[in-house]
């Protein structure tokens, strides 16, 4: 897709695949294209070039059956303040034709823990609040898709975990997840695939893990021995992959490439020298870090195909 | 199954739309201010029977009931031009649109919503309208019936024309002004082209044969764009007790409503739902 | 100062009043002069150039007569005037009528003039051809022959009043001089027959001009003619209820109801009306003011064309069944004499004595009467019927407290729009 406001390029070339039962994290800094790719997706924008397809339809072709297979919750919650919770729900389970509605409701406001709440006017909700609201709206209709922008911004650590716990749930029922946030902790504890935009332009699409991977440039290991035998030093610096060593009382810091997991002949060197290992952690890159240098550097790591 | 949608849609939309303002406080007090215009009619032609001794009235109750029609509609346009800009502000709108919305389900949603409240006032109207004519013993005509009648389509275009201009405004108070300076433009220009016929046009200035022309052109249009020219046609048509001119009136006022409707979904897909 | 203050103004009031006292402008061109049917009678009016557009009854014979003459506009009344007096030049042709772009009809001029036999003021009578110069030599002989009399008339007289004086000197068995008797006006009048173009059209628009003898059209003769009918016919009715005869409601509208309260005489004089147009029907007479008509383009009104005809009768009938059959009756209004107010509405025997003619409708009991026409040969007349409701008293405060019901459900909307604001 191409998305073109007179002389701005919101949106270039952008390809996204997400397969079905997948969760998607969608991230950028702000002003990349995701609030414009999102629109797209769901029909508000049209793109300048490209198409979308959706549940292996194109969207054009019929919006409506497909809109109704779709699940959203965007960052500004925008809501009929002057209705009661219970009514809102109940008018928007009317429009997707959910059966048996206030079942419905009332289990996923349970969840949400906003049962007790549910005949008090929207227009008294808390932003917490109206947020879980939105959430259990796009829940519903039992729908295959849910695209969250910004799902947690407005929750506490409590509200956090609930929905987290709530995406997990759902996920685990075959649900597809195509979320945009800034809380890219959030991102790393419920996504399977990641796709990075910067200005407009999609910089990475891959599994969490390739991801990182593919940016780090070094990993970094931290040993704790029984005793800091004399040769042990000498031994793990001697191995060809490790590129830095500190010694910090009982502990080795020890940094190597990131062509393989280097453990098991890091154990080997130091048990030769003598010494017992009592601990071995290693230093993941986060998400966090991945990102910030994705998008500092404008690095791009879509393979051939995926960018075709 | 896109119509099925469709229709599903509108009628839910409209269905929503319908139970809060009737809920809303306006209404009533529009409804209200209709009726006591009526009645001081009313009461004026009972006034004048009691003074005289004799009346002679052509339906008696039938121009209080297009007075009454006029100043509902009035409300009504005003209320259609507020529909889509209100929800688009509050970001109601798009919303809505995150579901299986599109701009047709959602423009007739909006207008068989305001013509279904406009139902309610009209029957209630009726009732008004039924129950004087028992206390006044004032007759009540195949002809009010007819305006009855004829009032359902016109309100359907005059309604249409207050959401067209929902349609193509951003902001609430644009559509209010909008609104406003439209029916002021449609009266001056009425009034400029009555007040023009009285000039001297022996040696007329270059200037002034052009406005006269430019006025007379203006004139004819707001005879077609004006949805109270249409309220007016209609009062006509019953006055005149004619069938074709009544039965063109029906038409005129269903394709008036019908071009503005479509007008209204294809200025509506071009802005677009977001704030 | 005071002095320079009153020379300048009295300065200035010279020079608007001068400015004021200028004479309009004067322009040569050809006018259409036109006598229009209106239904009634004929009616005279012009349309210079400035004016497009004319208008004329359909199936009428009417009367074009294309001059020049100079036209001028009077600011006081804003209207164009044509000084007849100074110029009035036939300009010679024919008069061609196109309709769709082809020539429909074309038109050679003809002697005409209008005989009213009752008196200038009353309708006129459009004669043509040699019945129109007959007409007219028949009135002027006659006008003549009046004014024959009247001098032989004022000898008379001057013989007689002297005469008089002698007698007055030594009546004594003299006879009183035999006073001459003053000579009769003619009772009719007929204009002087003129030339003019005899037109008479079905509905629809016409370019018309005038056309020389090649063909070719004069130029500023060129209009377009309207030509329209009445939408409706019918009658109407004048109405005097015998409690209050000096009011009187007319009823033009078939759709009307008559309302009467309690026990009354109603007198009802019936005509006949046709409805117009009321922008058009104002054109027929008043072409040169262009402000005429204005605003009326739309509205349509009903204008009697004359008395229906004396053996018309008149059925009543009462909640559907018919309760008399009256006819058409001569009354007139006597005073009761004495100090106390009051008169009474009686029938009288000739029509010479009659203020009004009418229907008598007495109405007796409360309900709803049906009245109509029948024409000398049994045919309901169309247009005739209305109804008649005689009602109770009315006190009309119920339809306030009616109309303001819908207050209550806006109450109850407010209280709840309230108490969800205070849950808020």
């Amino acid at each position: 897709m191409t998305k073109r406001y007179e002389e701005l390029e919101a949106v270039v070339d952008l390809n996204l695949h997400v397969e079905r039962g997948e969760t998607y994290g969608f991230l950028g800094p702000n002003g990349a294209g995701k609030t414009t790719t999102i629109m797209m997706l769901l029909g508000l924008e049209r793109p300048t070039e490209g198409k979308i397809w959706l549940f292996g339809q194109e969207l054009s072709s019929d919006p409506l059956t497909i809109k109704q297979k779709i699940g959203v919750v965007l960052e500004h919650q925008y809501l009929y303040d002057e209705m009661t919770a219970m009514d809102y729900l109940r008018f928007f389970a009317r429009l997707y034709e959910v059966e048996n509605p206030d079942h419905r409701i009332q289990e996923l406001l349970d969840r949400v823990q906003l049962l007790s709440r549910r005949d008090d006017l929207v227009g008294a909700y808390s932003r917490g609040m109206r947020q879980k609201l939105s959430i259990v709206r796009a829940l519903l209709h039992d729908p295959q898709l849910l695209i969250l922008d910004e799902p947690v911004s407005a929750l506490d650590p409590y509200g956090i975990k609930e929905v987290r716990d709530l995406i997990i749930e759902e996920q685990s029922r075959g649900r597809t997840f195509f979320i945009s946030s800034h809380i890219l902790s959030e991102i790393e504890k419920t996504c399977n695939r990641v796709g990075i935009i910067h200005k407009g332009v999609l910089l990475a699409e891959d599994e969490m893990e390739s991801l990182k991977a593919k940016v780090q440039e070094e990993r970094e290991l931290t040993v704790e021995v029984e005793t800091m035998e004399p040769g042990i030093e000498e031994a793990v610096s001697q191995l060809p992959f490790v590129k830095e060593i500190e010694l910090l009382a009982q502990k080795l810091l020890i940094k190597t490439d990131t062509q393989q997991d280097y453990r098991s002949q890091i154990s080997r060197a130091i048990a030769g020298a003598g010494g017992t290992i009592l601990s071995m952690q290693a230093k993941e890159l986060s998400l966090e870090d991945a990102f910030v240098t994705i998008t500092e550097k404008n690095l791009s790591l879509l393979t051939e195909e995926v960018s075709k | 199954m896109k119509a099925r949608v469709r229709w599903h849609v509108t009628k839910l939309i409209s269905q929503r739309g319908f139970g809060s303002g009737l809920k809303g406080p306006v209404l009533p007090f529009v409804l209200a201010f209709a009726l006591l215009i009526s009645a001081l009619m009313i009461a004026g032609n009972v006034g004048q029977l009691g003074q005289e001794g004799l009346l002679a009235i052509a339906r008696p109750m039938t121009y209080p009931f297009f007075v009454a029609v006029g100043i509902l509609s009035f409300y009504l346009a005003l209320a259609g031009a507020l529909a889509i800009v209100r929800d688009r502000d509050r970001g109601t709108l798009e919303t809505l649109f995150y579901g299986p919305v599109d701009s047709v389900s959602y423009i007739f949603g909006r207008f068989f919503e305001h013509l279904l409240i406009f139902a309610v006032l009209l029957a209630l109207t009726a009732v008004f309208f039924l129950i004087s004519s028992l206390i006044t013993h004032f007759a009540i005509t195949v002809q009010f019936w007819q305006a009855f009648f004829l009032s359902f389509f016109i309100a359907a275009g005059v309604i249409a024309f207050g959401i067209f201009i929902s349609s193509i405004t951003k902001r609430t108070i644009g559509a209010v002004v909008l609104f406003l300076v439209l029916m002021l433009i449609f009266v001056g220009i009425q009034l400029t082209q009555v007040s023009l016929s009285g000039t001297d046009l022996t040696n007329p200035s270059a200037g002034l044969a052009l406005g006269v022309k430019v006025v007379t052109f203006l004139g004819k249009i707001v005879s077609w764009v004006s949805p109270f020219s249409y309220l007016s046609r209609g009062l006509d048509a019953v006055d005149l007790a004619s069938v074709g001119r009544y039965l063109l009136s029906l038409l005129e006022a269903t394709i008036y409503a019908a071009v503005l409707l479509g007008a209204s979904i294809y200025f509506f897909r071009r802005r677009g739902v977001r704030r | 100062m005071k002095r320079t203050c009153g020379f300048i103004l009295l300065l200035v009031l010279l020079a608007s009043s001068l400015t004021l006292a200028a004479p309009p402008k004067r322009v040569k061109q050809p006018v259409w002069s036109l006598s229009l049917y209106d239904g009634r009678s004929y009616t005279s009016t012009m349309a210079p150039r400035a004016i497009g557009e004319v208008y004329m009854l359909a199936n009428t014979t009417n009367v074009i007569g294309i001059m020049e003459t100079e036209v001028y506009w009077w600011d006081i009344t804003q209207e164009y005037m044509a000084d007849w007096e100074k110029l009035q030049k036939t300009l010679p042709g024919k008069l061609q009528v196109r309709r769709g772009g082809k020539v429909y009809k074309t038109f050679e001029r003809v002697r005409y003039s209008f005989e009213y036999s009752q008196g200038m003021y009353q309708e006129g009578k459009l004669l043509t051809g040699k019945a129109a110069d007959e007409a007219s030599g028949r009135y002027q002989k006659r006008v003549e022959k009046y004014w024959n009399d009247y001098m032989e008339f004022s000898k008379k007289q001057a013989a007689y009043e002297q005469a008089l004086e002698e007698f007055y000197k030594d009546p004594k068995g003299k006879q009183a001089p035999e006073q001459p008797v003053q000579p009769q006006g003619p009772n009719f009048y007929v204009t002087d027959a003129a030339d003019g173009f005899i037109v008479k059209l079905p509905v629809g628009s016409y370019q018309v001009r005038l056309v020389d003898k090649k063909g070719k059209a004069v130029p500023g003769t060129e209009k377009t003619l309207h030509v329209w009918a009445p939408l409706r016919h019918g009658v109407g009715y004048v109405a005097r209820p015998e409690s209050k005869w000096t009011i009187q409601r007319e009823s033009t509208d078939p759709g009307e109801n008559l309302y009467a309260q309690g026990k009354e005489t109603i007198y009802l004089s019936a005509f006949s009306q046709s409805q117009f147009n009321e922008y058009k029907y104002v054109k027929l007479s008043k072409l040169e003011q262009p402000g005429s008509g204005k605003g009326s383009q739309y509205v349509y009104k009903w204008r009697a064309m004359g008395s229906v005809p004396q053996d018309y009768t008149m059925e009543v009938l009462f909640n559907g069944k018919l309760q008399r059959v009256t006819k058409l009756e001569p009354f007139s209004v006597e005073q009761i004499p004495g100090s106390a107010l009051g008169y009474n509405i009686v029938k009288v025997k000739t029509e010479e004595d009659a203020a009004f003619f009418a229907y008598r409708v007495p109405v007796e009991k409360q309900g709803t009467y049906t009245l109509r026409l029948r024409d000398g040969q049994g045919k309901l007349v169309p247009g005739s019927i209305r109804t008649l409701q005689s009602i109770p008293k009315v006190n009309p405060w119920p339809l306030y407290v009616l109309a303001l019901l819908p207050l209550v459900w806006g109450i109850w909307a407010l209280s709840r729009r309230k108490v969800q604001r205070d849950d808020f």
